[in-house]
């Protein structure tokens, strides 16, 4: 097990590695003056000496690796630059915006767990009945409909017919309008991939419900709840939870989506703000902390998944770099 | 169950038939400009006249719809088969060539699998002028990573096949190897993949397209439709925002179902949607 943990550290430390000179190349080569980023119309009335000293000030005329090598270094210890449009400390920035993000991720993932694991083990048990097509044909829709669209129809509906929730923001009052602004957004993330988790769950249970175990088990008299939750779950608790770590990284580029419709304060709207007004250091910044946050998560997943499953581990070991 | 999926599967393939009809005749069908400004008409809820009404500049919403339509489908058709090219390319040179060109290979599809996918259009639209190919490129560099992975291991298995190393022993090139043996046998992976490429185009030009960030406005797209209709539906104007957005979900509706009829058929593994 440790060698497994080891070994599975140094690939996500090396993917982060290969993760952060793409980034910093990708970025590097885009057009856009960062003084003119900085001082707007006023670059017009400065002399060339002054661009040369602004470009310095910023390390912009040293040669592409040793740019590289600098900003890696400083991202390690915590020195992230600063915004070319506000002058404010990246770090500060990120920090003021995490916390929204994090909220929305996690009500996010409450809304997908809860929902998508009884619609999954229900349909899965009872396959090809009335409520299994159902739950499937709605699944697909979700898996179609384009998730600013179905933010939109949340908006029409719950804002502007019934008038009960409010579209924009996190809200400043207590606990009760917090929730009030924070349920939409977390709605319209948590379901715009649950036709993926209920599937791979209603697949896996289906078919793992017709396996020789489940009907030994049967047979010697072990009640249908004993095998749904002891035996029959975990083994599709498995695709369920890889799925989950590969879709952090939808639900993060979902988040940017979401959050600029709802005015919500976090990472995504940040990082099409920053983009759009040809931030890098900021863009740099949300960009290399979402890929973190995506190699961490995959990481912590499969260490989980090969926790729970012994015949995983053996066969991740077996193996070769995949 | 057999019957019913078959008829569906039917009424579905009728539906994208009748989608491309018409946005191939829209100037046949249609007798409005979908560029001409109506200052006088402005947001006209549905009537007779105007059927989806008109939008804020007086423009009638079933008109762009169709000649929308043309630019939505041609870019999910066109950014599929960018990603298929590259994503097969990397795929079977990844695992054609194994050892450690493969593992350095692999590493750097994770590291751009790990990069949120809208982030990196983000990044990329910046540095292409937008227009309809920049919408293409940057759908196609970003969503040929699981393409690429799966490819990569059905070589991997095939290349431990027997005909494979029988071809091998007697004495077939790498390159009829790859065009006469590997490339047929992934076939079926190729065609469901670009069934569900085509989807995840659509769907990413819309959304591109909303954030501002896709087909410049002046041009119809089933995205920027919706891209003011934020501000609208809030004031009232919903039916700015509901056809387009009718229309995406049902289109990609029905791709993704015939995809995932496809994926049966062919007996495919379940798909993983990694990266996207």
């Amino acid at each position: 097990m440790t060698r497994y943990i080891v070994s599975r550290l140094c690939e996500a430390i090396v993917v982060l590695l290969i993760g952060s000179i793409l980034c910093f190349a990708f970025i590097r080569v885009l057009p856009g003056d960062p003084a003119a980023a900085m001082y707007g119309d006023q670059v017009q009335k400065m002399s060339q000496a002054d661009k040369i000293r602004i470009a310095e000030n910023l390390g912009l005329n040293e040669p592409l690796y040793t740019q590289y090598g600098k900003w890696f270094m400083g991202v390690l210890q915590g020195e992230w630059g600063r915004s070319y449009t506000t002058g404010e400390d990246v770090k500060t920035m990120i920090a003021h915006t995490i916390e929204p993000t994090i909220i929305l991720i996690v009500a996010s993932a409450v809304v997908t767990v809860v929902l998508s694991l009884f619609l999954g083990v229900i349909t899965g048990l009872r396959r090809y009945s009335f409520l299994d097509h159902a739950i499937t044909v709605a699944s697909f829709i979700f898996m179609s409909i384009p998730s600013f669209w179905f933010a939109l129809m949340l908006m029409l509906f719950f804002s502007v017919y019934l008038g009960m929730l409010p579209t924009a923001g996190m809200g400043q009052g207590g606990i009760g309008d917090w929730l009030k602004h924070l349920i939409m957004p977390a709605f319209v993330l948590g379901l715009s991939h649950i036709g993926y988790y209920i599937r791979i769950l209603r697949n896996h249970v289906a078919v793992t419900q017709e396996k020789e175990f489940v009907w030994a088990l049967k047979a010697r008299g072990i009640s249908e709840k004993t095998i749904l939750w002891k035996h029959i779950f975990p083994n599709a608790s498995l695709p369920y939870l890889s799925f989950m770590g590969m879709s952090l990284s939808l639900t993060l580029a979902g988040s940017v989506v979401v959050e600029t419709l709802f005015s919500w304060p976090g990472l995504g709207r940040l990082s099409l703000k920053s983009a759009l007004a040809h931030d890098y250091p900021v863009l740099m910044a949300v960009i290399l902390l979402s890929m973190s946050i995506v190699i961490l998560g995959s990481f912590v997943v499969d260490l989980i998944c090969a926790w729970i499953d012994p015949r995983m581990r053996q066969h991740l070991l077996k193996e070769e770099g995949r | 169950m057999r019957e019913k999926r078959k008829w569906f599967v039917n009424a579905l393939l009728c539906y994208l038939l009748f989608l491309l009809l018409v946005t191939f005749l829209a100037p046949v069908l249609t007798p409005y400009d979908p560029l001409s400004i109506g200052l006088a008409k402005t947001l006209q809820s549905p009537t007779s006249v105007h059927l989806f009404g008109t939008d804020e500049l007086g423009r009638d919403v079933l008109t762009r719809l169709l000649y929308g339509g043309r630019v939505s489908l041609t870019v999910g058709a066109a950014a599929m088969m960018m990603a298929l090219v590259i994503g097969a390319g990397f795929g079977v040179v990844s695992g054609f060539l194994g050892g450690v060109a493969d593992r350095i290979m692999m590493r750097i599809l994770d590291a751009l699998i790990s990069i949120p996918s809208i982030l990196l259009m983000i990044g990329i639209q910046v540095l292409i002028p937008a227009s309809l190919l920049s919408v293409v490129v940057i759908i196609g560099m970003t969503s040929w990573m699981p393409i690429a992975r799966l490819i990569r291991t059905e070589i991997l298995s095939l290349k431990g096949e027997t005909f494979i190393q029988a071809s091998v022993v007697v004495g077939a090139s790498s390159s009829q190897l790859l065009t006469r043996h590997l490339l047929p046998q992934c076939l079926p992976t190729i065609i469901v993949m670009s069934i569900s490429g085509v989807s995840h185009a659509i769907l990413s030009e819309a959304t591109l397209s909303f954030l501002g960030i896709g087909i410049p406005p002046h041009e119809p797209s089933w995205g920027n439709m919706l891209m003011g209709a934020q501000s609208y539906l809030l004031s009232g104007a919903w039916w700015i925002a509901l056809f387009p957005g009718i229309l995406i979900t049902c289109t990609v509706l029905a791709v993704t179902y015939l995809g995932d009829v496809l994926q049966d058929r062919f007996a495919l593994p379940q798909l993983k949607k990694g990266g996207r």
